[in-house]
C-alpha cells in the first residue's frame, strides 16, 4: 500500500492523485512532516503545475468536459476525506470513461458532484450577501466567513462590475484575501482583524440601507422562516442590515 | 431621522407592494457594475421576499384613487418625493456596497403621466450616463404616457413592466376609476414590439442599443377582486403568449383601507398566491395548459395539494408512468419530479436502468412521486388506484405549514437557469 504525500496545495493534490490512480491501494494525506516516520513508505509528491494540467486535461478527455471543473469545486470544498473522494473520482474517469458524470446514483460520484454543487452554492450566495465598506481611504472592504474557500469563486465576479475602484475581500475564516488595487487582482494571505476606519459618508450610507431594508418588508406578510431560509443565520455577522448593535 | 432618511422610508414603504425583484436576463457591463445572467439576490427581508433591487417610488403622490392602492389620492398618508440625483446617487452609493443588483423605480403619478415618465426617465438617465452605471434596472412604465417617452424606457432599462392591476376590464372600471384595460394594454404591446423589434435588429447590427434585453414583465392582485383562478391563469397565458412576457408576478392583495369597494379580508390571501406561481411555474416551464388545470367546473386551485399533485389525482389512467421509458414531457408531469431531477433522470437512465432507490438519489421527492412511478415495473405506491386514498397518505406525510409563499420569494427561479 502506497501513501502519497502532498503540500495541501490544488496542484500537489491532482500530482498525488496522478501518482496514485495506477496505484490500487493508495492514500493520500496531507504533508505532515512530523509524523514522516509514521509513514516509512510515503512518497512526497512534488507540485508542478504543469503536471497537474496535463492530468485534468487528459481527465476531461476521458470522462468529457466539466470532470476537471468539478475536481476543482470540490477542493474548495470544506469537508472530510476530500483527498479520497478526487481519487475515487479520477480512478472511476478511467474505467467509466465519458459515462462518469451521468453515474448521478453512484454513490462515489453524487459525493463529488454533490460537493462541488455546494461549494457553487455558497459561492453564489456570497455574490448577494458580500458587503463592502468604504474606509477612510476610499478602499472599499468586505469581510466574509464562509464555510468553502469560495473566494477564487467569487474574486472574478467583482473584478467584472468594481473594475473602477480599489477592493479587498477578506476570508477571515482562512486568513486570505483578494485585493483588488490599481486594476490587479491577487490572492495573498491576510492575518488579524482590524481595518481601518470606515469613512463618515459609509455610516450614513449604512443608515440609509437600513432604513430602505426595515421598510421594504411588509408587516402583514411577516415570515422568518421564509427569511432564513434566503439568508442563514450564520452570514448575518457580515451583514449591516442584521446588525443589531448599531 | 434626517429628511432623506424619511424620504427613503415613505418611498420604499410605498413601493413594497410590488412583487417583482428580479434581477436576471441581462448581462450588462462595462462601466460600473454588471448584471448577472440568472439575477442575485441580496438579501431578504423579514417578510420572507428576497431583496435584490432598491424598489423605490420617485414619489407616492398621486393623481389616482385606485381602491387597492396605499398610495391612492384619498388616503391620508405622508407623502414625499426625491430628485433624479439622489435617485441616483443612492443606487450607485448602495450598489458599490453590494448592497443590491440594482434600481427597481415606480411611481406615483404626480401631475400627469407624462411629467412622471420624464422625471423616471431622467434620474435612469443619470445614473446610466453620469454614473456610468451598467448594473441592472427595472423600469415601470406609467399607462398614459406618450409613446416616444415609453419608447424611451426600454433604453435605459433591463427590463420594463407595466402592472395590469386587476384580471378583467371589470374590476378596473370598479376599483381603479382612473385607468381601462385599453390604457393598461397599449404600452405593454408597444413595449413587446420594441423589444421583438431590437431584438431582430440586433441578430444582424451587433452595436444596436440594447431595448429591455431583461423583457417585459408585469403584476396582478389576487383576492381584491371576484376573479377565478381559472380567469387568472387563462389571463397570464395569453399575456405569455401574445405579449411574450417573461413574467407574470401575483401579489397578494393586503387590505390597505376599509373601503367599501372591497372585500372585507383579515388576512391577506397567501396560500393562494402560492398556488398560482405554481400554476404558472406548470405553464411555463412544464408544458401544462390552463384548461388542464382549472375549468368551469372546478375553477379554483386546490389549496390542500399543488396544482401538478391535483392535475395527477384527476388523471390516474395515465400512471404509474415507468421512469425508464418515459419521455421528457411525461416526466415533468409527475408530482415530486422537478425540471432538474427530470434533466437528471434522463441523464443517469442513459448509463443504466433506474431502480426506486435511485430516484431519490437524482432528487426526485419520493413521498409525492411514490404514487404515480415505477422503475423497472416496481411500483412502491398504494395497491388501491383510488384517488381519496393517496390523498389520504400524502397529507399524513405532510409537513406542517408546509404552504409557505416561498417561490416568488427567490431572485428568480431554478426553471430559468
Amino acid at each position: 500500500m502506497g501513501v502519497y504525500v502532498y503540500d495541501n496545495s490544488f496542484n500537489g493534490l491532482i500530482c498525488a492523485i496522478k501518482a496514485a490512480a495506477i496505484d490500487a491501494a493508495a492514500e493520500i494525506t496531507l504533508a505532515a512532516p512530523a509524523q514522516d516516520s509514521l509513514f516509512s513508505s510515503a512518497v512526497e509528491v512534488e507540485a508542478s503545475p504543469a503536471d497537474s494540467a496535463a492530468f485534468l486535461r487528459k481527465l476531461d478527455g476521458l470522462a468529457g468536459e466539466g470532470t476537471a471543473e468539478n475536481m476543482k469545486l470540490c477542493w474548495l470544498w470544506n469537508g472530510p476525506e476530500k483527498e479520497k473522494m478526487l481519487l475515487t473520482y479520477a480512478r472511476m474517469a478511467f474505467s467509466k470513461g465519458k459515462k462518469l458524470n451521468d453515474l448521478l446514483a453512484d454513490p462515489a460520484v453524487a459525493k463529488v458532484l454533490k460537493a462541488a454543487a455546494a461549494v457553487l452554492r455558497e459561492g453564489h450566495r456570497l455574490k448577494g450577501f458580500l458587503r463592502f465598506s468604504e474606509l477612510s481611504d476610499c478602499t472599499l472592504y468586505a469581510r466574509m466567513e464562509p464555510d468553502h474557500n469560495v473566494l477564487p469563486l467569487i474574486a472574478g465576479h467583482f473584478r467584472r462590475r468594481m473594475a473602477a475602484s480599489d477592493w479587498v475581500i477578506h476570508d477571515a475564516r482562512r486568513n486570505m484575501a483578494a485585493l483588488y488595487f490599481g486594476g490587479r487582482l491577487r490572492v495573498a494571505e491576510l492575518t488579524g482583524d482590524q481595518t481601518p476606519p470606515r469613512s463618515e459618508t459609509d455610516r450614513q450610507v449604512t443608515g440609509l440601507w437600513r432604513t430602505f431594508f426595515e421598510a421594504v418588508a411588509i408587516r402583514e406578510r411577516t415570515n422568518p422562516r421564509a427569511q432564513r431560509g434566503g439568508v442563514p443565520l450564520k452570514y448575518r455577522a457580515n451583514m449591516p442590515e442584521f446588525d443589531t448593535d448599531l | 431621522m434626517d429628511d432623506l432618511e424619511r424620504r427613503i422610508e415613505i418611498l420604499s414603504a410605498g413601493a413594497r407592494y410590488d412583487a417583482s425583484c428580479s434581477s436576471s436576463g441581462s448581462d450588462r457591463s462595462g462601466g460600473n457594475g454588471a448584471a448577472h445572467m440568472s439575477g442575485v439576490c441580496h438579501s431578504w427581508s423579514a417578510d420572507g421576499r428576497c431583496i435584490s433591487l432598491l424598489k423605490i417610488l420617485m414619489a407616492n403622490a398621486c393623481v389616482y384613487d385606485c381602491a387597492y392602492c396605499v398610495n391612492r389620492r384619498s388616503n391620508d398618508i405622508p407623502r414625499a418625493a426625491l430628485t433624479p440625483d439622489e435617485i441616483a446617487s443612492l443606487t450607485y452609493e448602495f450598489y458599490r456596497r453590494n448592497y443590491i443588483e440594482g434600481l427597481f423605480l415606480s411611481s406615483g403619478v404626480v401631475v400627469s403621466p407624462d411629467h412622471t415618465m420624464e422625471l423616471m426617465l431622467e434620474a435612469v438617465r443619470k445614473l446610466r450616463e453620469e454614473k456610468r452605471f451598467t448594473g441592472y434596472v427595472h423600469m415601470k412604465v406609467i399607462p398614459g404616457a406618450s409613446r416616444e417617452l415609453i419608447d424611451r424606457a426600454g433604453l435605459y432599462a433591463d427590463r420594463v413592466s407595466v402592472n395590469i392591476e386587476l384580471p378583467t376590464s371589470g374590476s378596473l372600471a370598479r376599483l381603479a376609476p382612473g385607468k381601462t384595460r385599453e390604457s393598461i394594454l397599449r404600452p405593454m404591446s408597444r413595449l413587446a414590439e420594441c423589444i421583438s423589434a431590437s431584438r431582430d435588429e440586433r441578430r444582424s447590427v451587433k452595436s444596436a442599443p440594447l431595448y429591455a434585453p431583461g423583457g417585459q414583465s408585469t403584476q396582478l392582485i389576487v383576492g381584491a377582486s371576484p376573479e377565478t383562478d381559472l380567469q387568472i391563469m387563462k389571463l397570464s397565458e395569453a399575456l405569455y403568449k401574445k405579449m411574450a412576457l417573461k413574467r407574470v408576478y401575483y401579489s397578494a392583495f393586503v387590505p390597505v383601507s376599509p373601503d367599501n369597494r372591497l372585500p372585507a379580508l383579515t388576512a391577506p390571501p397567501l396560500a393562494r398566491e402560492h398556488r398560482l406561481y405554481q400554476a404558472d411555474w406548470l405553464l411555463r416551464f412544464y408544458g401544462f395548459a390552463a384548461d388542464e388545470l382549472l375549468n368551469e367546473r372546478c375553477p379554483c386551485l386546490d389549496l390542500t395539494f399543488d396544482p401538478k399533485t391535483m392535475w395527477a389525482l384527476n388523471n390516474l389512467d395515465k400512471f404509474p408512468l415507468e421512469v425508464n421509458t418515459a419521455d421528457h414531457l411525461e416526466l415533468l408531469r409527475v408530482p415530486g419530479i422537478g425540471t432538474l431531477s427530470a434533466k437528471r433522470i434522463l441523464r443517469a437512465r442513459r448509463v443504466g436502468r433506474l431502480n426506486l432507490e435511485d430516484l431519490g438519489r437524482l432528487g426526485v421527492v419520493m413521498k409525492r412521486a411514490v404514487y404515480f412511478v415505477t422503475a423497472g415495473g416496481h411500483y412502491g405506491g398504494l395497491k388501491t388506484d383510488s384517488a381519496e386514498a393517496i390523498k389520504t397518505r400524502l397529507l399524513e406525510k405532510k409537513e406542517p405549514a408546509a404552504v409557505q409563499p416561498q417561490l416568488f420569494a427567490t431572485a428568480e427561479p431554478a426553471g430559468e437557469l
